[in-house]
């Protein structure tokens, strides 16, 4: 009886201490920061938020989802002041504005009632863009949307096309 | 019906492996179930993954192609073929089986299985009732193209895409579904004609499943219009026309140019074949009028002006559709009559892609 105790507490502290090594590759992949700014709301733009904003990953902070909006197709400027429209298919529908970088990010809960899938519209200025289809259930933009587009990815996130 | 020929390792401590052969069903029509996976299972963070068992190319996910970027342009045929295998390998014997048996107990299948999340399935329930009946359609035999047709096209939430119309890409994205066994009633604008019909229609009734979305004589389409009768042209281009598919149409076909005048008019492109897509049906709405016409053989489409009223062009609405699905001219790109001007549908960069 006490053995099987014993057992089961053993077991439970290797599990405790488990790690993800998938998880853990994909943060090492990302490289280091190298700036310029030091870890904040203005990291890391372009980066996919929630590989270390995940429960159990790098970040302490969680987020629901995150990511960065450019001004253009062709170039890297992130754009600050856009409204990121969130809609689910309850009608429920959640705005959020992108900092001075581009970056914008909810932590975990204030998603609130949003639910997967989730359609997504950017507005600037009177300028508006929206996806052609919903995001099913990621939580960082970048991981679809990487650059260089290719034939697994349509590239950043953009609000125009022109140069 | 196809036969499949599988390579079989038949012991993990040997060399050897022997081919079997399954009759499956087939790959002909397969591309109505491919289009409606692709909207439903194969965006970038789900199946539209090269990681994948269940790997689903499409135009808004993972492209087959190294030159295609997802988001532009249509599913290609490749890609078509390329899910056909992913489907058809996934459990060949217990295809070969469900579908030995008439599409009976489909349920034995995996993949409809996880579709209608009877099993752990992270993406949940990803078929509705309409996509579930497409598959099984395809497990029995004949494909439901209706069916399929409507679980591809996503119904979009309330509110989104009501701040301006979209940008970024030529054309926007899809309406939403009806119902399939809807009542057609309202009228009807004939080719090329301006009619003020639809307005009388009622809603579809039948659809179990959506609600909302495209509902014939509430929203853009007339409820006479089935879509899925193919469209013919009133009058076919001449021999030879396809040299002016890259020009202004209105050019000759204004009015004052030397051809027959047209109030509107453009060729509409098969990203397939990057030929001229036939059987297309495009309309503009502009007030009570509604302008319909259909591209014929080389994807050219006009609607003659024979002294009816020209559009309100800043007002009107532009649509175009086929079997496999609905563009809509975003609101804040310019509707002209000319389609087909150099820095529009002309430009290389904005070909008009049939659906």
């Amino acid at each position: 009886m006490r053995r099987g105790s014993l057992t089961v507490a053993a077991a439970l502290t290797l599990t405790s201490a488990c790690k993800d090594p998938v998880l853990e590759a994909r943060v090492e992949a990302l490289g280091p920061d190298t700036g310029p700014y030091p870890a904040g709301p203005n990291h890391r733009a372009g980066a996919p938020c929630t590989l270390c904003h995940m429960e159990g990953s790098a970040a302490s902070s969680p987020f629901d989802l995150g990511g960065t909006v450019y001004a253009r197709v062709s170039t890297k400027e992130g754009l600050g002041g856009v409204k990121v429209r969130l809609f689910d298919n309850d009608g429920d529908e959640l705005g959020v504005v992108t900092n001075e970088v581009g970056n914008f990010f909810l932590r975990e809960g204030e998603l609130g009632p949003i639910d997967f899938p989730i359609w997504v519209e950017l507005e600037h200025q009177g300028e508006v863009t929206a996806m052609q289809a919903p995001i099913f259930r990621e939580r960082s933009c970048a991981t679809c949307h990487a650059d260089p587009a290719g034939p697994s990815s349509p590239g950043h996130v953009y609000l125009r096309e022109e140069p | 019906m196809r036969r499949v020929a599988v390579a079989v390792v038949a012991a993990a401590c040997t060399v050897s492996s022997a081919q079997k052969s399954f009759d499956v069903p087939s790959s002909e029509g397969f591309r109505y179930v491919s289009e409606m996976l692709g909207a439903r299972c194969g965006s970038l963070d789900c199946h539209g993954q090269a990681g994948r068992n269940l790997r689903i190319y499409s135009r808004f996910g993972l492209r087959l192609s190294s030159a295609d970027v997802p988001g532009r342009g249509q599913t290609t045929s490749a890609e078509h073929e390329a899910n056909y295998a992913s489907v058809v390998m996934g459990e060949p014997e217990l295809l070969s089986q469900v579908f030995g048996d008439g599409g009976r107990e489909p349920q034995r299948l995996t993949l409809v299985r996880k579709a209608r999340y009877q099993e752990s399935h992270k993406g949940g329930r990803a078929v509705d009732a309409y996509g579930d009946h497409c598959i099984v359609s395809w497990l029995e035999g004949e494909i439901d193209k209706k069916a399929c047709f409507a679980a591809s096209i996503l119904q979009k939430p309330p509110g989104f895409g009501t701040a301006g119309g979209s940008g970024g890409a030529s054309t926007g994205g899809a309406g939403g579904q009806g119902g399939l066994a809807g009542s057609p009633s309202g009228g009807a604008g004939g080719t090329g004609g301006a009619a003020s019909g639809g307005t009388g229609g009622t809603p579809a009734s039948g659809g179990t499943t959506g609600g909302g979305g495209y509902t014939c004589g509430m929203e853009f389409w007339p409820c006479a219009l089935d879509v899925y009768a193919e469209c013919s042209a009133a009058k076919l281009s001449p021999p030879g026309h396809q040299v002016y598919a890259k020009a202004d149409c209105q050019s000759c076909h204004g009015a004052t140019g030397p051809g027959q005048e047209f109030l509107l008019s453009g060729v509409v492109w098969s990203h397939d074949t990057k030929a001229g897509a036939e059987h297309v049906q495009v309309a503009v709405k502009s007030g009570a009028d509604f302008f319909l016409t259909c591209s014929d053989q080389l994807g050219f489409f006009f609607v003659p002006a024979a002294g009816q009223p020209a559009p309100n062009w800043p007002k009107a609405e532009t649509h175009i559709r086929a079997v496999l699905g609905e563009k809509i001219m975003p609101a804040d790109k310019e509707h002209k009559p000319s389609c087909n001007s150099s820095d529009c549908h002309a430009h290389a960069e904005h070909t008009l892609w049939a659906p």
